[in-house]
């Protein structure tokens, strides 16, 4: 689909090259990774310590943990067994089906290691081809490209520890860029996935109500219960008593771990901070997570209905990719690869930004570069403040996205092509009447 | 005057946004990338149980940082030193996102609770 859509640049007309937005934002990936990876060789030189937020590395058995973190209870797949093993499984019912998938495989490993490549090439050869039929040329369309999958600590994170996360940056994108070619029944379909995978893509749902494709939205709904029933009837014929036990295994991990402040280093979701702040006294935190997902779906609502679904769909994208990975009480890094389809939205759209406003993406760019290299010099007196700092980055970009608008001439999915950049939306549509 | 200033920081700009020197910070980017995974690869730092290796009372190779030896800077394979938490029993990996202190949470690992 996303091939098929790509296709030369017009013959007869001279290539361009980056404008400035997108070459300060291959200035700032590199640097910030130059940075980080050269602070890492003086630290391991002058023996510094660990250079990573996370300890996983430096703990037996924990190097690639996360793929077989349930391989004893899926070697009971499908029988009573299953359910009675040690440990939570913090996943909704859905993510049985792609990992017990993988886990059949000859070489579970091999296969993720595969899948994760084969998936981060394809995005990197659609970038590509999408820059390039914009008229860029192919040196810059590579250099963009590649330079964004070298860099990639969300990736790093991904294979260092084989984390499952991989299917859901899977669905999200396609279902992101679904909606980019106004594919909204696929749209519906990925995001299906997405949420019966991990619960906190149903975000991705309101791009559909923001269209007003509500019978998309229902096959979507449909695509979550479908694929929700089908791995409960997978793991038991007792659909009802399998759904009680997931709910279980949720409810006690929010009680369990979701509180702790544990591996802050590298949790970047917006509770993070509060964990964070309130680290010296250690409250429990636990009666809090109830109100603030409360406080959090309220405010979601609110800020959808009087201003996410006025935005732009660049601003959209960006916004609701923020939320998907910071609302949650826990977020890992490597939930950030979710951020990538607004990354590469976002690039289309400078190449169609005007060279007097390149200027006014650039703050957009330098957020994105900050959240998504190592940035491992940030420490102080050898704590790593990564996580805390990302969280920030990404409130600012959720910020920055619902006050300052990027029209988007490329997906013809808003037609808000005339519209100079950082003008009110009702402006736009104006300009894009006349 | 001023207007050299801003001629000077505009090619200056120009320069550092080329696309060759682009390419450059690429190439030094892959070549360290590549360096960082071979050697985390090589020096395999998770194959040292810590737990059964250090303890409060066992820890010759480490340098104690609080002073009931709680907290320890041992050796690692490939990265130097490492912080850990230790009581009677053995040790464990410190939260990187803490440092040398210790959080509440550490203190209760520590007390073995």
């Amino acid at each position: 689909m996303i091939m098929t859509s790509a296709t030369a640049s017009t013959p007869g007309t001279t290539p361009r090259s980056l404008p400035y937005a997108l070459r300060f934002f291959l200035f700032a990936i590199f640097s910030f990774d130059i940075a980080s990876l050269g602070y890492n060789l003086i630290a391991r030189a002058l023996g510094y310590g660990i250079p990573y937020s996370f300890a996983y590395f430096f703990a037996p058995q924990f190097f690639f943990s996360d793929l077989f973190e349930f391989r004893e209870r899926f070697h009971h797949y499908g029988r009573p067994e299953f359910f009675t093993q040690h440990g939570y499984f913090m996943y909704p019912p859905g993510m049985t089906l792609p990992y017990a998938a993988l886990l059949a495989t000859p070489s579970p490993r091999a296969t993720f290691f595969a899948l994760t490549l084969a998936t981060v090439l394809f995005f990197v050869v659609c970038l590509f081809r999408a820059l390039r039929t914009r008229g860029v040329e192919g040196g810059s369309a590579a250099l963009l490209s590649v330079g964004i999958a070298v860099t990639s600590y969300p990736l790093i994170t991904v294979l260092l520890r084989t984390n499952l996360e991989i299917f859901v940056w899977i669905v999200t994108t396609c279902g992101l860029w679904s909606v980019y070619r106004r594919r909204y029944i696929w749209a519906a379909v990925f995001f299906g996935f997405a949420t019966a995978f991990k619960i906190y893509p149903f975000l991705f749902f309101s791009l559909l109500l923001a269209h007003r494709r509500y019978r998309e939205l229902a096959i979507g709904i449909l695509t979550v219960l479908g694929v929700t029933w089908l791995a409960l009837r997978l793991l038991s014929p007792h659909v009802g008593y399998a759904l009680r036990w997931d709910l279980d295994q949720l409810r006690a991990l929010g009680g369990a771990y979701v509180a702790a402040p544990v591996s802050l280093g590298y949790d970047h979701s917006f509770f993070a901070l509060i964990k964070f702040a309130t680290l010296p006294w250690l409250p429990n935190l636990a009666p809090l997570v109830r109100p603030y997902t409360w406080i959090v779906a309220v405010g979601g609502l609110v800020f959808y209905f009087t201003r996410i679904n006025k935005l732009p769909l660049v601003n959209q994208f960006i916004i609701l990719s923020v939320l998907a990975v910071t609302i949650a009480p826990v977020s890992y890094d490597y939930t950030l690869l979710s951020l990538y389809p607004s990354l590469a939205l976002l690039c289309l759209s400078a190449l169609d930004t005007a060279p007097r406003d390149q200027g006014k993406l650039v703050p957009f760019f330098l957020l994105y570069a900050t959240i998504l290299t190592p940035q491992s010099y940030i420490i102080l007196h050898r704590a790593h403040f990564y996580g805390e700092l990302r969280a920030l980055c990404l409130l600012v970009l959720v910020i920055l996205a619902a006050v300052r608008l990027i029209p988007d001439r490329t997906s013809g999915a808003e037609n808000l092509a005339a519209a100079p950049l950082g003008n009110s939306h009702a402006e736009i549509l104006s300009a894009d009447s006349q | 005057m001023r207007m050299t200033i801003e001629d000077n920081r505009t090619h200056f700009m120009e320069r550092l946004l080329s696309l060759p020197f682009l390419f450059i910070l690429f190439a030094f980017c892959s070549l360290l990338t590549a360096e960082e995974a071979f050697h985390l690869i090589r020096s395999h730092p998770n194959s040292i149980a810590f737990y059964s290796k250090y303890s409060v009372d066992h820890h010759s190779a480490c340098i104690p940082r609080s002073a009931d030896n709680t907290v320890l800077e041992c050796p690692t394979q490939g990265y130097g030193s490492i912080l850990l938490i230790c009581n009677h029993l053995g040790c464990g990996v410190k939260e990187p996102s803490t440092g040398l202190v210790v959080d509440p949470m550490e203190a209760k690992r520590i007390r073995g609770e």
